[in-house]
């Protein structure tokens, strides 16, 4: 009988301590973690996500497109879609914004409780709209900036916190840059022609904005204080052109030139002084170039491709966002775009040497394409996608990735 | 599965081993009743038993990767089957015998299945109204999880002699061994011009990861010895009761196939009801002559 008793209690001994090993649902770890397809149930419905941003209470705040059938069979616009999750990801709410207003584009900012982003009006000649939503995604409010055609909008790190716009005018075939306030006024506003007479590049714009043709990697930015870029048309090409908005000439004051629309950068970040962070595209190829010096001051000067890594994985012409952020506590730059296996390609650099840290993928089975990435609270990950369910339905995804699975990336 | 099949061939050689070593040399074996009697109070057995396995997994919180905005979530939830699916399992057994009495422990190889379904839709409107554009997807999900099972069980035995039914009672913890899915998607597509069914190959892959690696649980049942000379068959049903979570929630969302079509597994408890057969031999005093059994009934 002693041997039964102390064979039990081994086994209660041996049996307790599994208790501690057992799976149980932590609320934190699920909202470091998740995938979501936000689905809607009508066959013809197609959402495309734009943008992301993180909500102050952990959820997130979705920017997308939605297909607006005009005739039966057609879609003509990418009408305005805003969605809402908790911290989880699970839905909360959605905004499905009157059709006139269409063509929203990356780059919505948080100002005081509000959530802005620019997007156009049907009417006219694709006139900008600067919209402001509340986080319950209600009150939605427009303000007209009088800019037709806006391709890139960023917020300025100024004491207004206003923004900065990249628009084209076609009457007089320019790009304009101008600084915008959040109550909708253009306070600063300066012209770049794209070239007399250059009625090509016009009607390619053109389809740009009607989603009939190529779409272009618009960006505007701020390099620093009074110094600013636009990736835009600019004198016959598609240029990176750096401008203080007191030009009185219509000529940037300094540009890096490409070869038409067939050669430039996909995506510009500014790190510091004359260094950015880039990626460029030549015929369909694209080219990471982590740690590049381009002339900002004066000067025109030509694309360059030496240093730049090729990706052959990479979609032609595919979208690239750059984010920069700390992982590790090391400076990193994750480039994120769509691969030929569609599926969305994250690739980590250092920022002060411009060597690469790792990569990863993410979707499989069903396409995914990339719409932002953006560092949450919890020193995670979010990827604001589109998915094609079933191979066919474009929906809205998000991908949180959790602080330590990215950190691991960056060893 | 082979390296288990060693480890328990293992554990009963050592059982046995120590068994002998506890036998004293005492002759029992003597027509003497009453001393019979008393030693008859005690017995270990040891033995091997096999059988089949259904299991009911039971739902604890649902996760799900396709969030609906426009529809209800119930719409897509998963749909279990309950003890349809069957498994296998091998048990070494060992159990000390007290009047009437027992403790026994048996290690056992557990293999379980259980399916979900789910059904996703996409329409533009009623089919009589919009014949082209609808599709209806069928996701059927079989889960195969191999478990090393170590449950602790009191057994007593309620009456008889040469068949002696008994109820017994017991906890078990559970360690993952293996687990793997298969997922086979089917449906309707109007979208091509007609009605087009269709059946996908199914994707089939390795899921060890989205298991718990530990789980227990409590478990009741009853059965049946059959003594037949020194050895006793028996016939064992046992009830297992889930008590914690059987599925990993760090690793839910970590296979990128199935987290691509949609699929994140529920947390969920598994019940399971298991019929073995077997053979038990006693450990004590194994000499010709000698009847194990209760002789004064």
């Amino acid at each position: 009988m002693h041997l039964s008793i102390r064979t039990i209690i081994y086994c209660l001994f041996f049996i307790v301590p599994l208790s501690s090993c057992l799976e149980e649902a932590d609320p934190a770890s699920e909202s470091e973690k998740f995938i979501r397809f936000f689905d809607h149930g009508q066959f013809s419905s197609s959402f495309k996500a734009i943008d992301i941003i993180e909500l102050p209470s952990g959820g997130y705040l979705v920017l997308a497109g939605r297909a607006i059938e005009v005739t039966p069979g057609q879609v003509s616009y990418q009408g305005v879609y805003l969605l809402k999750t908790d911290q989880y990801g699970n839905f909360v709410g959605d905004l499905n914004v009157e059709e006139s207003y269409i063509n929203a584009l990356p780059g919505i900012t948080e100002v005081d409780g509000k959530y802005y982003f620019i997007c156009t009006s049907t009417e006219g000649n694709y006139m900008a709209q600067l919209a402001s939503v509340d986080i319950n995604l209600e009150g939605i409010s427009f303000s007209p900036l009088g800019l037709s055609h806006p391709g890139a909008v960023a917020p300025l790190k100024n004491i207004n916190k206003d923004f900065i716009v990249l628009s084209y005018n076609p009457a007089d075939k320019q790009s304009v840059v101008s600084i915008v306030s959040t109550s909708g006024m253009v306070t600063r506003s300066a012209s770049y022609s794209i070239g007399a007479g250059n009625d090509l590049v016009d009607e390619k714009i053109h389809d740009h904005f009607a989603g009939t043709g190529r779409i272009f990697p618009f960006q505007v930015g701020e390099v620093s204080p009074g110094l600013y870029f636009f990736n835009g048309f600019y004198d016959y090409s598609l240029s990176l052109a750096f401008v203080n908005l007191n030009e009185s000439d219509n000529k940037a004051s300094s540009v890096i030139r490409t070869e038409y629309d067939d050669v430039g950068f996909s995506t510009v970040v500014p790190i510091g002084g004359n260094v950015f962070a880039t990626s460029l595209f030549n015929q369909g190829d694209n080219f990471l170039y982590p740690r590049t010096t381009l002339a900002t001051s004066s000067g025109e000067s030509s694309i360059e491709f030496e240093g730049a890594f090729k990706l052959p994985e990479l979609a032609p012409y595919s979208p690239v966002k750059i984010l920069r952020t700390q992982l590790n506590e090391k400076n990193v730059l994750v480039y994120g775009s769509n691969t030929k296996s569609k599926q969305i390609g994250l690739f980590f650099y250092d920022e002060t040497t411009g060597a690469l840290l790792g990569n990863r993928y993410v979707g499989f089975s069903n396409p995914f394409e990339i719409g932002n990435v953006i560092k949450t609270l919890d020193g995670g990950l979010a990827i604001a996608g589109t998915t094609y369910i079933a191979g066919r339905f474009a929906r809205v995804t998000i991908i949180k990735l959790s602080k330590d699975e990215v950190e691991k990336e960056v060893k | 599965m082979k390296r288990l099949l060693l480890i328990m061939t293992l554990c009963g050689v050592v059982l046995c081993t120590y068994g002998q070593k506890k036998r004293k040399t005492t002759t029992y074996n003597k027509p003497n009743k009453k001393q019979n009697d008393i030693f008859l109070q005690k017995q270990w057995w040891i033995g091997l038993k096999a059988g089949v396995n259904l299991s009911d997994p039971r739902l604890d919180k649902s996760y799900a990767i396709l969030s609906p905005t426009n529809y209800e979530a119930t719409n897509i939830d998963k749909e279990y089957e309950s003890f349809k699916s069957w498994g296998k399992q091998i048990s070494l057994e060992a159990t000390f015998y007290f009047k009437g009495f027992s403790a026994s422990i048996q290690p056992t190889y557990q293999h379980t299945g259980f399916r979900y379904t789910n059904h996703f839709e996409w329409t533009d409107g009623s089919l009589e109204e919009n014949s082209t554009n609808q599709l209806t997807l069928n996701y059927n999900q079989d889960q195969q999880v191999e478990h090393f099972v170590l449950p602790l069980i009191l057994k007593y035995e309620v009456i008889g002699n040469k068949i002696r039914p008994y109820i017994q009672v017991g906890a078990f913890a559970g360690f993952l061994l293996n687990a793997s899915k298969s997922v086979e998607v089917s449906g309707v597509d109007y979208a091509s011009g007609g009605k087009s069914s269709f059946k996908e190959e199914p994707i089939i892959v390795g899921a060890k990861d989205l298991f718990a690696k530990t789980h227990y649980g409590i478990l009741g049942g009853a059965g049946v010895y059959y003594n037949l000379g020194n050895i006793r068959l028996n016939l064992d049903i046992q009830y297992k009761i889930g008590m914690t979570n059987i599925t990993s929630t760090k690793n839910r969302y970590d296979n990128d196939r199935l987290a691509g079509i949609g699929d994140a597994m529920d947390d969920l408890t598994l019940d399971n009801v298991a019929v073995s057969i077997g053979t038990l031999f006693p450990l004590r005093f194994l000499s010709s002559g000698f009847k194990s059994l209760d002789q004064k009934k």
